[in-house]
């Protein structure tokens, strides 16, 4: 296989897995400080 | 270079340029930045419009009217909000944005096939389709030129520079670093994937920016269309609402706080960075009806970029790394690695011909490429020239700033 064809080939399962990955991780912990944001500005 | 960076509790890369040289190189580094930062923004408005229009149809003629409505709306949000809104429709936006970007590729794919993609991309274009250096257009040249460019972004960039200066240690600077690197290559990985699934299913010649939201609209079943078009707006509002609101946080922070004897009281802040939100979002606007982009926007982009990053490299890394570097050098390397991308910008907005007819002396004296990697080293060579030479006023320069 041509080495430019691989390298695209790793590159975008690396790339994709990674968006995947992080995506989530910053949804999830993305949630809890919005909502202590929110919470603070509501208390001021 | 970011670690030691963000070791000097700083909010704005322009703050530095003050704390190791002097009040006026931040003036006029945050004056390049600026005209870098309204210049790029000024065609975001355009492609987020001609992707509406084309992803959902719309006759073209309605362009200027989708672009209005756009402009209205972000400004309204971030006048009206501020920092608290911005973050918090980011982060929904981020959602819709991740979630209808992933679906959007996995129909490409499905579309294409994963690896019959590469293949017709060969078939259409040849070696140059995966192989960047037998690419006519790209090359080592443009390697050196984004690898330097993309350093440069990491730190020089006040939307991206604000994320890591505001970080609570170094440490977690670090983290975020890594973190964003591997987001990066996603990030930018997915729509090259849309766009060599634009270019197979409509053609070589069809046109660049509108090709990929029209392939989009027709391969998408109803629903995903909604959602897709939910996350581009998304993407293109937050981008829009950050970018207005770093451009007039430097306005009023680097531009007009330093000549106020008394400074600028809180709300006194607040009030202009607003006027200034609504000014460039006038400007977007005027910027967008008027200006024909003649190549692709991403060529556009590096170019208007380049104004700012050319000298804003040398100066951030000497003043970091070397002791001899004084303001006389400073001024040079923001003067030398702008000329040639601003000449080029002035040349390319007075020359106002259809695409391709385009040959100004800059354009013909360089190519792209060259013209970007020359403007670094041009950065560098005034840095070097003005610490060394002894025309700089001796108590102008400052010692290395302790880190």
């Amino acid at each position: 296989m041509d080495v430019w064809k691989l390298i695209w080939i790793v590159v975008l399962i690396v790339g994709i897995a990674s968006f995947i990955y992080i995506s989530l991780k910053v949804t999830i912990r993305g949630f809890s400080e919005v909502r202590s944001l929110l919470k603070e500005m509501t208390e001021v | 270079m970011v670690e030691r960076v963000r070791r000097l509790e700083i909010m704005t890369i322009t703050e530095y340029f003050e704390l190791r040289y002097s009040k006026g190189v931040r003036v006029l580094g945050a004056s390049l930045l600026v005209v870098a930062g309204v210049l790029s923004l000024g065609v975001f408005l355009k492609l987020g419009a001609v992707f509406v229009v084309q992803f959902t149809n719309i006759p073209e003629t309605y362009l200027h009217l989708t672009m209005t409505i756009l402009v209205i709306v972000v400004v309204v949000y971030t006048v009206l909000g501020g920092m608290v809104s911005v973050v918090v429709t980011d982060f929904v936006q981020f959602i819709l944005l991740a979630l209808s970007m992933l679906i959007a590729t996995l129909f490409v794919f499905t579309q294409h096939g994963f690896f019959g993609m590469f293949q017709q991309a060969e078939s259409l274009y040849g070696k140059a389709a995966l192989n960047p250096i037998s690419h006519p257009e790209y090359g080592w040249s443009f390697i050196v030129y984004w690898s330097v460019f993309a350093i440069s972004g990491c730190i020089l960039w006040q939307p991206v520079a604000q994320r890591v200066l505001a970080a609570q240690n170094p440490e977690l600077n670090k983290a975020i670093f890594k973190a964003t690197s591997l987001m990066f290559l996603g990030r930018a990985f997915l729509p090259i994937v849309w766009g060599i699934g634009a270019a197979i299913y409509l053609g070589a010649q069809f046109d660049a920016t509108a090709g990929m939201p029209k392939f989009l609209s027709e391969i998408f079943p109803v629903g995903i269309l909604g959602l897709f078009m939910a996350g581009m707006f998304a993407a293109s509002m937050s981008t829009d609402s950050s970018y207005l609101l770093a451009w007039s946080s430097v306005i009023v922070q680097d531009l007009i706080a330093p000549f106020r004897k008394n400074g600028i009281s809180d709300q006194g802040r607040v009030f202009l960075a607003r006027l200034f939100v609504i000014i460039i979002g006038a400007l977007m606007l005027v910027f967008g009806i008027w200006y024909e982009l003649k190549d692709t926007a991403f060529r556009y982009l590096l170019d208007v970029t380049t104004i700012y990053y050319a000298g804003g490299l040398a100066v951030l890394v000497a003043g970091l790394y070397w002791k001899r570097a004084n303001t006389f050098g400073a001024y040079l390397a923001f003067i030398f690695g702008a000329i040639l991308p601003l000449a080029y910008a002035v040349e390319d907005m007075a020359i106002q011909s259809p695409a391709g007819e385009t040959v100004g002396f800059v354009s013909r004296l360089l190519s792209p490429n060259m013209r970007g990697v020359l403007s670094f080293a041009l950065g560098f060579l005034g840095m070097g020239l003005g610490s060394l030479l002894p025309f700089g006023d001796p108590k102008d320069q400052k010692p290395a700033v302790k880190i």
